[in-house]
């Protein structure tokens, strides 16, 4: 971030000062990571984007509470995983609504057969990657959305670079676990 | 030859370039070898999975969710709870210290007193009223406050918010707030026992909040001990009324008397004539361009209050979500990064006085940067580097304010130190080491012991 670029407690402040705008900020920061910590329980984009967007209001609503505004990454995504959660718990309920296995979320204006094939694989390990513990979940999209850049991903978790690090490779491992499992069992 | 751990596997998938330690075994083992490509494999996968998809549609969602945030008045708990601000009195803002500290119970003992000798015509009165509160051991009173925000393109919204305070010699509080539709708070508990640690408990999330011990200074508004510096006089007498059944004579005075720092406005109390005990207190003000009102009502003096009211101990299976304290040295930086700010805008001068305050900081670099106090500042405006600055100083400001409320050695001389007086102190406080850190005219700054402070302030 430039240093005058205003932080995260600058742009709460200056939304708890009646600056929405301040709290679009925020939006455009933070809504990736947010939209990936919910992507695992929706049924489709749209779904993503409503579970982002309630997270988002939730955070809006409550930013009085917020004691550690230097920390809004982090409070953003506690929300986001308890707004995942109820939504699980929602879907649990309705399993009528259940109608495929995220696969819904698949681009459906890939060009060959590979591009498709290719797509069902990633989809599966996205799959895969929300049955993970939500701390390894966080890991893995903190490191992939940084671009790999372990200790920007590592503060938000605030651990160390090489306790980070341990955690992803526990993550990637079980993960890579959990796929192998898949495809064999998909081969049989 | 044994294959690799599938941790090592993973690091050599993550960082390829750096394999050397097992590129030899990789060479030799095929199974590893497969096990490794497999995970690069995936890797590249999730790299993919994560390259554009989270970023789709962001725009759209963008302005989907600025259209559906409430409007300011429809707006729940956006304000600070009044419960969380009852216990920083004197604390994180002019505006809460105004609010809380005005109605506090030691504003009313303050006022009292600091009656005394002010106004010769109803000294008697006064008097006799100072002593009964010296000699009240506890009370209870319900406060309200009434202020006004200012929307986007609405009309200003009115909040109401009521606290109950209990107040126990020699000092211990404990308040217990309520919110509007506008500041919807749970029933959230401040304790702070006199001299001692206290605790914020928000009842609707079952966290605490440790809070530090109020040892510092404090305003004049709200500190009995401080009221003897006060020299002004009582404005005029408001006659009698009924208030709550009782009969009760009205005294006015300028809350500039008592405060130089408060917002303008006017202080009104209202004294049961039998008791010769308050029974309403009000002050109105002005803040941000918007009109606020404080009314402190329904006293109960001398009520049997149990001691446990003011236990600071945690309820079982609440969390302690108390932020961590911040480093000497991060804490040093936010403040001189303020003060700096605050100078270069100011043409050369710290905010003047002996305490300091968040909003009021804001509001006077809003003025210096043209910016109206009660004007919600367009997106222009908040993105532009003074803006950023103002916000920054105004927090450096909050900062000091913590540490000249929390720390009874701690001083600021911003009345008469300026950036050039690189051998004066500008800000100092004691450490836990019994050491002192100084922060110079120029902002530079040590930690110095007691001895070396003395002889820098000429003491």
């Amino acid at each position: 971030m430039h240093n005058d670029e205003p932080t995260d407690a600058d742009l709460v402040a200056q939304t708890l000062s009646g600056n929405r705008e301040a709290f679009g900020c925020l939006y455009d920061r933070h809504a990736r990571l947010v939209r990936a910590v919910v992507y695992g329980v929706a049924l489709d984009w749209p779904m993503v984007q409503d579970l982002a967007q309630e997270s988002f209001l939730r955070a809006y609503r409550n930013l009085a509470r917020l004691r550690e505004p230097d920390r809004f990454r982090a409070w953003i995504v506690g929300i986001a995983r308890q707004v995942a959660r109820e939504r699980k718990r929602g879907l649990r309920r309705d399993r009528h609504e259940f109608v495929g296995d995220g696969a819904l979320l698949i681009e459906s204006t890939l060009d060959t057969a590979g591009e498709a094939a290719a797509a069902d694989e990633i989809e599966l390990v996205m799959q895969k990657l929300a049955l993970l513990p939500e701390r390894e979940q966080l890991a893995i999209h903190l490191f992939f959305l940084e671009d790999r850049d372990a200790n920007k991903a590592a503060d938000h978790v605030r651990l160390s670079r090489s306790g980070f690090y341990a955690l992803i490779e526990r993550a990637l491992a079980r993960l890579a676990a959990l796929t192998c499992r898949e495809s064999e069992r998909e081969r049989k | 030859m044994p294959c690799l751990p599938q941790q090592q596997l993973t690091q050599v998938a993550l960082a390829p370039h750096d394999k050397t330690d097992v590129s030899e075994h990789l060479d030799a083992c095929p199974v590893c070898r497969a096990r490794v490509e497999a995970m690069r494999g995936l890797v590249g996968q999730l790299a993919e999975a994560h390259r554009d998809r989270f970023d789709e549609g962001h725009e759209k969602a963008r302005a989907a969710l600025m259209a559906v945030l409430p409007g300011r008045d429809e707006q729940v708990e956006l304000a600070k709870p009044w419960s969380r601000i009852i216990p920083s009195i004197g604390g994180l803002t002019m505006r809460q210290r105004t609010v809380v500290g005005s109605i506090s119970a030691a504003a009313v003992l303050a006022l009292l007193v600091l009656w005394l000798g002010n106004a010769p015509s109803r000294v008697s009165a006064m008097e006799r009223m100072a002593e009964n509160i010296r000699r009240v051991t506890s009370y209870q009173v319900t406060i309200e406050s009434e202020m006004k925000f200012v929307q986007i393109g609405k009309p200003p919204v009115t909040s109401v918010g009521t606290t109950t305070l209990f107040w126990l010699t020699p000092g211990s509080t404990r308040t217990e707030g309520k919110g509007d539709e506008f500041i919807r708070v749970a029933n959230d508990i401040s304790i702070q026992p006199a001299g001692k640690p206290g605790i914020d408990i928000d009842s609707k999330s079952r966290k605490f909040f440790r809070v530090a011990a109020h040892q510092g200074s404090r305003s004049p508004v709200i500190i009995l001990e401080e009221m003897g510096k006060f020299s002004g006089h009582a404005d005029r007498e408001l006659g009698v009324k009924q208030i709550e059944g009782k009969q009760a004579r009205g005294f006015e005075i300028d809350a500039k008397k008592i405060d130089p720092d408060s917002y303008p406005g006017k202080v009104q109390i209202w004294i049961d004539t039998e008791s010769e005990l308050p029974v309403q207190l009000r002050y109105e003000f002005v803040e941000g361009g918007m009109p606020a009102k404080l009314t402190m009502r329904d006293f109960h003096w001398n009520v049997p209050l149990d001691p446990k009211l003011f236990d600071p101990t945690p309820p079982e299976g609440y969390t302690d979500a108390t932020p961590p304290s911040k480093s000497l040295a991060k804490q040093v930086q936010i403040i001189t990064d303020g003060l700096k700010i605050y100078a270069e805008l100011s043409g050369g001068h710290y905010p003047r006085g002996t305490m300091v305050y968040g909003d009021v900081t804001r509001d006077e670099i809003f003025k210096m940067i043209g910016i109206p106090p009660n004007q919600i500042p367009t997106p222009e405006q908040v993105h532009s580097n003074q803006y950023v600055k103002a916000m920054r100083a105004s927090a450096a400001a909050t900062h000091l304010n913590g540490i000249l409320r929390d720390n009874p050695d701690a001083a600021y001389h911003g009345k008469t130190v300026e950036p050039k007086d690189a051998d004066k102190v500008l800000v100092r406080w004691k450490l836990d080491d019994g050491q002192y850190q100084v922060i110079y005219g120029d902002l530079l700054s040590e930690s110095v012991t007691a001895e070396r402070l003395r002889e820098l302030e000429g003491k």
